[in-house]
């Protein structure tokens, strides 16, 4: 387990490496560092002087060695937009995306797993067919299309909710529950297949049998090893939230992460999306870890190899 | 006497699968559906590409589903008195043009490395795996958005950004096709007769993966074309005046409150055609799986 767990954290460290080499090399192939850096208006001057004083002019191995001498030292260059670090500027932002992804995440894992289970109960029954329907639905649905179409109903014409912005309780419901439509859909999908394979094996069959009661069967003994399919599927979904959170950020105007970069992208910010990038792949590697040990911990026959 | 057999036997098959097709309702739907559209995006725009730039002032932002004017305005006008329909035909076009090729190239890349690395295993194959970890890793969109903002968002960019963004399922899921059929016996009886490794990939165990691997790709493609859509709303996908239903979604936003049909429509026919690629793939994942596919059989059979 533990050498499991060590080998899981250096592929992980290994892959935010990567990622960043990537986007280091990326931002070097497109020319002109000052054009990804500068506004496109900027005078030629200030290009020159730009380039010269952070030495875009030296080779690309010195480059590359100031680069990682800096990240190492924490500094991930200085946000030309904000004024400030880039690293504070991203560390401001990212609690913002993580409560809305916690929140939406926890409402799709609990809804998946109570109708993807009621739904598994009778395959092909009415409700199993309802719920592939709507869930399949769900999965289909554009989030942007469903966040503006949301706001023209829910806040233009009804006025029940705030148009956009961060606040209360009413600013969360419309943000939260985009963000939590597409994960659901699939998950529902997930948690049915896993708690019918569930349902007809062995070990629910010898508790009927025992004569044990259909609640205990459903929730204690098939219900236990049917999520442990999900929780690795909510995994890869961590990354699908944040693809979410950055059409719903953007549409309702939250100052999170998937905003800040989007900003920044196109007002020309390259520090902060060269931060941005490497914080967020730490998190989502992070939570990956994080699952993998939830994941064994539910499985004794991984806990106790 | 043999071949008359197998025929009867493949007749038989097909008739089986297509009664299972139309038990579901649903997945039958879909496809018609589906057909109706690949027909539209084929055929459409050259009969109505005349008129989708069209402009006609006076039926600015018209409302959808009066009969007073062409039938091409029953849906509506944009803000620049452009027919709806013929745009949305266009925009068909394009969308189900970008999405196609990404996941053809997706599915014909990923699909070759994770091949190769099922099949050679060991270093190679560790460092393709882990390279599928990073893009994973990372969410498709901000990564998009990045390669699209560094290079400019043109038509082939968009398709190389969506394909190799989508690539990893590919490259896991015939990976561990290959590590299951490595072991079988045509393998080793085609190593023993000396077939060279590229022979033994492409000819012998690669056509077993490809059944798999279009499953996947007809939900990938669901997947793909929201991307796409999400990449022109963002503003950093395909470029006006070229127009897919998810940059006419944008285009719609800022006449929200005056005319809702803008970007109503538009968004209509993404869900539409997703959530028919997502039955679809949903009736394919039972016909290929043996232990559920009984589900399908058994209504046939009662409807005999």
């Amino acid at each position: 387990m533990k050498k499991y767990l060590s080998k899981r954290i250096l592929s992980s460290l290994l892959a935010v490496i990567g990622l960043f080499i990537m986007v280091f090399f990326l931002a070097r192939l497109t020319g002109d560092p000052g054009h990804l850096y500068l506004p496109i208006d900027a005078p030629l001057e200030v290009r020159k002087e730009f380039s010269e004083k952070h030495g875009f002019n030296d080779p690309i191995y010195v480059q590359f060695g100031r680069f990682v001498g800096d990240l190492v030292n924490g500094d991930l260059g200085y946000s030309l937009r904000k004024e400030r670090p880039a690293i504070d500027v991203v560390l401001e932002a990212m609690p913002i995306t993580l409560s809305l992804a916690a929140v939406a995440m926890t409402i799709a894992l609990f809804g998946a797993i109570i109708i993807g289970s009621l739904a598994a109960y009778r395959p092909n029954g009415v409700f199993d067919r309802i719920s592939r329907v709507v869930s399949l639905t769900a999965a289909s649905a554009p989030d942007f299309w469903l966040a503006i179409t949301a706001i023209l109903l829910f806040s233009v014409s009804l006025r029940w909710l705030p148009t956009s912005g961060m606040g209360g309780f009413p600013y969360w419901i419309m943000p939260v529950s985009i963000l939590v439509i597409r994960p659901l859909g699939l998950l529902v999908q997930v948690v049915r297949g896993s708690m019918i394979t569930a349902l007809s094996s062995d070990f629910v069959k010898t508790a009927r049998a025992k004569g044990v009661k259909e609640k205990s069967v459903i929730f204690k003994h098939a219900l236990r090893n049917g999520l442990l399919p999900v929780i690795t599927v909510a995994g890869d979904q961590a990354a699908a939230i944040a693809n979410g959170a950055v059409i719903v950020e953007t549409i309702f105007g939250w100052p999170g992460i998937g905003k800040l970069m989007i900003d920044s992208i196109l007002q020309r910010d390259f520090a902060v999306v060269q931060a941005s990038i490497l914080i967020t792949a730490i998190v989502i590697l992070s939570i990956n870890i994080i699952i993998d040990i939830a994941y064994a911990t539910l499985d004794p026959r991984i806990r106790h190899k | 006497m043999q071949k008359i057999q197998r025929s009867k036997a493949s007749s038989n098959n097909f008739k089986k699968i297509l009664s299972m097709f139309l038990n579901d309702k649903l997945a039958f739907i879909s496809i018609i559906f589906l057909i109706l559209i690949i027909i539209i995006a084929v055929f459409g725009p050259s009969l109505t590409s005349a008129s989708f730039t069209k402009m006609n002032l006076r039926l600015r932002n018209l409302a959808p589903f009066s009969f007073e004017h062409d039938i091409m305005y029953f849906f509506g006008a944009d803000a620049l008195g452009r027919s709806m329909i013929a745009r949305l035909i266009v925009a068909t076009q394009n969308t189900m043009f970008i999405a196609a090729t990404a996941v053809f190239f997706s599915m014909t890349l990923g699909g070759i490395l994770g091949l190769v690395s099922g099949y050679f295993g060991g270093k190679i194959g560790n460092i393709i795996m882990r390279l599928a970890d990073i893009i994973m890793s990372f969410p498709s969109l901000l990564l998009a958005v990045i390669v699209l903002y560094m290079f400019d968002p043109s038509l082939l960019n968009l398709v190389i950004v969506l394909a190799f963004t989508r690539m990893p399922i590919y490259m896991r899921t015939a990976r561990a096709e290959v590590l299951e059929i490595r072991e079988r016996l045509f393998v080793s009886a085609a190593i023993s007769m000396g077939a060279s490794h590229f022979r033994i990939i492409f000819k012998h165990i690669a056509p077993l993966t490809i059944p798999t691997l279009i499953t996947i790709a007809t939900l990938d493609f669901a997947f793909v074309m929201l991307g796409e859509s999400a990449l022109s709303f963002l503003g950093v996908g395909i470029q006006p005046p070229e127009v897919t239903w998810g940059l006419m979604v944008a285009q719609g936003r800022n006449y929200l409150q005056i005319a809702w049909w803008l970007a109503f429509f538009p968004g209509l026919m993404i869900m539409l055609v997703a959530l028919s690629l997502n039955l679809l793939s949903s009736w394919l994942r039972i016909v290929l799986d043996p232990i559920q596919r009984w589900r399908l059989e058994d209504i046939g059979e009662k409807n005999e």
